[in-house]
């Protein structure tokens, strides 16, 4: 790595975590504008931003960052931050981070188009030197007032006559598409008086009042506090990729090793174990408790950007939606991390724009104007348990039902479970819209999510009522690369079976294992399940013909159960269940049907962990 | 005191909007029974204000209130609409009108929006 690339990689550490600074603090200065702060907490950042292109020669970002930094200086000069800055400010952390995508993967920068940005900047620079004061307004309506939609336009209209507007709940837009409102709320640009402003107003009629706010300059105090905790606590890591804990870990897996053999040479010299073996142990369970322990990211991790795309979403549909996050310090593993992140980002995507109504739908049906999402995560014995509700229009049942049909995933007349319907949303191209829309609903949306949870070892189930609202309730292994598997005993070889997708384990007799066409299969509870050899399996036999003097008196059974999928695994030994480190294949060993990784237990003996969906699918 | 030209088609509402508005001060300077005559008269008798129905036959008052607005951009118009014409409203106060009445309307009603559009 040269000197430059070092510089490049700093920069691109500091970058992202800027990113998602700013993706929060900006969410916070669009709530509240007069925090000043936390307005100079995002120019603190931006100024550094500033610094580090410079240095970096990235002179489009420096420049349009400078630009940033000049109108975030007046505006909190002037006591408010305006939502008309919050826009281009979020723009510009996705060039930010469209920036930092194209650094990862190369040095080539001109990808990033800043123009739109630029010209939004401009915009609000000539904007600030021509049109005097920001006033902030609201205006009511009397409730019996006939076409209050077109007043309210008329309103917005007559205001743009004696000033700039920057802003307006709801949008002329939206206005005319037959928003639903109590009070329109508007922030203009103007040098006119407050009473001209206000005359101008009350010239439409209907109008019963309107209150004219400037903007003030009251500093919050414990949001400063809150800001300096945060900084403080900052400098407290260090970045650390995953590939070299991973590293760590495989130099742990060997030294595990090494330690056997050692306590084998012990063993014949000295005789009896030693006490600095066992000690050696303790450490070694020790350092990979702790290497575990810092693959740990808290979800808030990829929660914090939740905010961000659900107003933009709900803006972008003119809809409105609180968004509530609990949990959100709770902590997996970094690899689940990541599918998760686009796991939820589905859901909840999928919940804003199918899931809640329009406020007009809403108030409509009796419901509140605002669309409630929630993602509640919770820690269970087992894992965690992260679930996506909605209090939106439910599935709807029927209309599922007909789409499966059409695709010839189920017969006219066949009774289906409301599980089994539930089931069908996440085949591939299953949509019940008929447009693809912008964010979600192009039909291959949740198929992915379940594919993302298959990766992970997660499952997910769906409770839904129409008119009432969705249920997506995820649950997921705490690490993927600790298991709880159940080792058993083949050809005196040892093998782990994931124990998540272990249903049972059953002694059979011999008699009870029936034929059925030439493959073998045991009965359990009235449910007939396959069931083939695991030896014969493992040596690519033909492991369906079990002849019948080849098995014992009694056998031993582990059914396997995935979905819908069952499968009866006949093996020689069962040695109990424990917790394993999963080490993933190399590229070559990773081609051999059947197995999903491998594992190191006691005195460092190397077993390697059965893939049964693999095993199934060939048998299937 | 304002000078006001009545425009509808409806001789009904022309006495109706006219009586109104005489009782209460104002000089009705002109009637226009269609889109036509009220761009016409407003060019000529340069009223302060024209109350002005949507539905008319030739020119529709969508179409009279635009053509006034090119040639006095301070036109003062207010539309007489009827209930559930919502769209007819939106497009009126595009075009620039600066209030409407909705029908059927109060006497307040039709003063009130008068009155607010004069101070403009």
């Amino acid at each position: 790595m040269n000197e430059m690339d070092e510089y490049k990689q700093l920069f691109l550490n500091e970058l992202n975590e800027y990113v998602e600074s700013l993706n929060t603090l900006v969410l916070d200065l669009e709530k509240d504008g007069s925090n000043i702060p936390l307005a100079e907490e995002v120019m603190r950042i931006v100024h550094s931003i500033k610094g580090m292109a410079a240095v970096m020669e990235y002179q489009s970002l420096a420049d349009i960052t400078h630009e940033l930094e000049s109108l975030l200086s007046s505006e909190i000069e002037s006591g408010k931050v305006s939502s008309a800055l919050i826009g281009p400010l979020f723009v510009y952390i996705d060039k930010l981070q469209e920036f930092a995508q194209l650094l990862e993967v190369g040095d080539d920068i001109s990808g990033v188009d800043m123009g739109d940005l630029l010209e939004q900047v401009a915009n609000l620079e000539a904007l600030r030197l021509n049109l005097g004061k920001r006033l902030e307004i609201l205006v009511r309506f009397d409730p019996q007032a006939q076409m209050k939609n077109v007043r309210a336009y008329m309103v917005l209209q007559n205001l743009e006559a004696i000033s700039k507007v920057l802003s307006s709940n709801p949008t002329k837009e939206r206005l005319e598409a037959g928003a639903v409102f109590e009070e329109l709320a508007i922030e203009i640009m103007t040098k006119e008086d407050e009473e001209v402003v206000r005359n101008n107003i009350l010239a439409a009629t209907d109008v019963i009042g309107v209150s004219i706010n400037y903007f003030s300059t009251e500093i919050e105090e414990d949001v400063e506090e809150e800001t300096r905790a945060i900084t403080s606590r900052e400098i407290q890591t260090v970045r650390v990729s995953l590939r070299d804990l991973d590293i760590v870990m495989n130099l742990l897996g060997e030294l595990m090793i090494l330690r056997g053999s050692l306590s084998t040479i012990i063993d014949k010299t000295v005789g009896g174990q030693a006490d600095s073996l066992s000690r050696i142990d303790n450490l070694i369970f020790e350092i990979q408790e702790k290497i575990l322990s810092m693959r740990m990211v808290s979800l808030e991790h990829i929660l914090s950007r939740f905010p961000r795309v659900i107003r933009d979403l709900a803006y972008s549909e003119g809809k409105k939606i609180d968004l509530q996050m609990i949990g959100k310090h709770i902590e997996l593993d970094r690899s689940v991390i990541d599918p998760l992140n686009e796991i939820l980002l589905h859901l909840v995507r999928n919940a804003a724009s199918h899931g809640i109504e329009s406020p007009e739908a809403r108030m409509a049906s009796g419901k509140p104007e605002v669309g409630k999402i929630r993602i509640i995560a919770r820690q269970e014995r087992d894992g965690v348990q992260v679930d996506v509700e909605d209090d939106g229009d439910g599935i709807d049942m029927d209309a599922i039902r007909q789409k499966a049909i059409e695709l010839g995933l189920a017969e006219p007349n066949q009774s289906l479970s409301r599980m089994e319907l539930t089931r069908f949303i996440f085949s591939s191209g299953f949509s019940t819209l008929d447009e693809s829309d912008k964010v979600s609903g192009r039909g291959y949306g949740l198929n992915i999510v379940s594919r993302r949870l298959d990766e992970i070892n997660g499952s997910i189930t769906i409770r839904t009522k129409k008119g009432v609202g969705t249920n997506f309730s995820i649950k997921l292994p705490l690490t993927i690369a600790i298991q709880q598997a159940l080792l058993v005993e083949v050809d005196r070889q040892k093998f782990a079976l994931p124990l998540n997708n272990v249903q049972t384990v059953l002694l059979v007799e011999k008699e009870k294992v029936i034929q059925q066409a030439n493959r073998r299969a045991i009965v359990l509870r009235g449910e007939l399940i396959p069931v083939i050899k695991l030896s014969y399996a493992l040596h690519q036999g033909d492991a369906e013909y079990i002849q019948p003097n080849e098995l014992a008196d009694k056998e031993i059974v582990v059914v396997w159960e995935k979905g819908v999928h069952k499968l009866g695994l006949i093996v020689e030994n069962l040695l109990g269940q424990r917790d394993i480190v999963i080490k993933q294949l190399d590229a070559v060993t990773s081609t051999v049907r059947g197995f999903s990784g491998a594992s190191i237990i006691d005195e460092g003996e190397i077993i390697l962990i059965l893939d049964p969906q693999a095993i199934a699918d060939a048998y299937a | 005191m304002a000078k006001i030209l009545i425009a509808d088609d409806a001789q009904f509402m022309r006495m109706l909007i006219g009586r109104i508005l005489r009782e209460n001060g104002h000089n009705i300077i002109g009637e226009a029974r269609n889109g036509e005559e009220v761009v016409e008269l407003y060019a000529k008798l340069r009223p302060d204000l024209v109350t002005m129905d949507v539905v008319m036959p030739k020119m529709n008052g969508l179409e009279a209130i635009r053509k006034i607005i090119s040639f006095d951009a301070n036109a003062r118009i207010v539309v007489v609409t009827a209930l559930g014409q919502e769209a007819i409203a939106f497009e009126a106060v595009k075009a620039g009108a600066k209030n409407f009445v909705v029908k059927p309307f109060k006497q307040e009603e039709v003063l009130n929006a008068v009155q607010k559009s004069l101070t403009l």
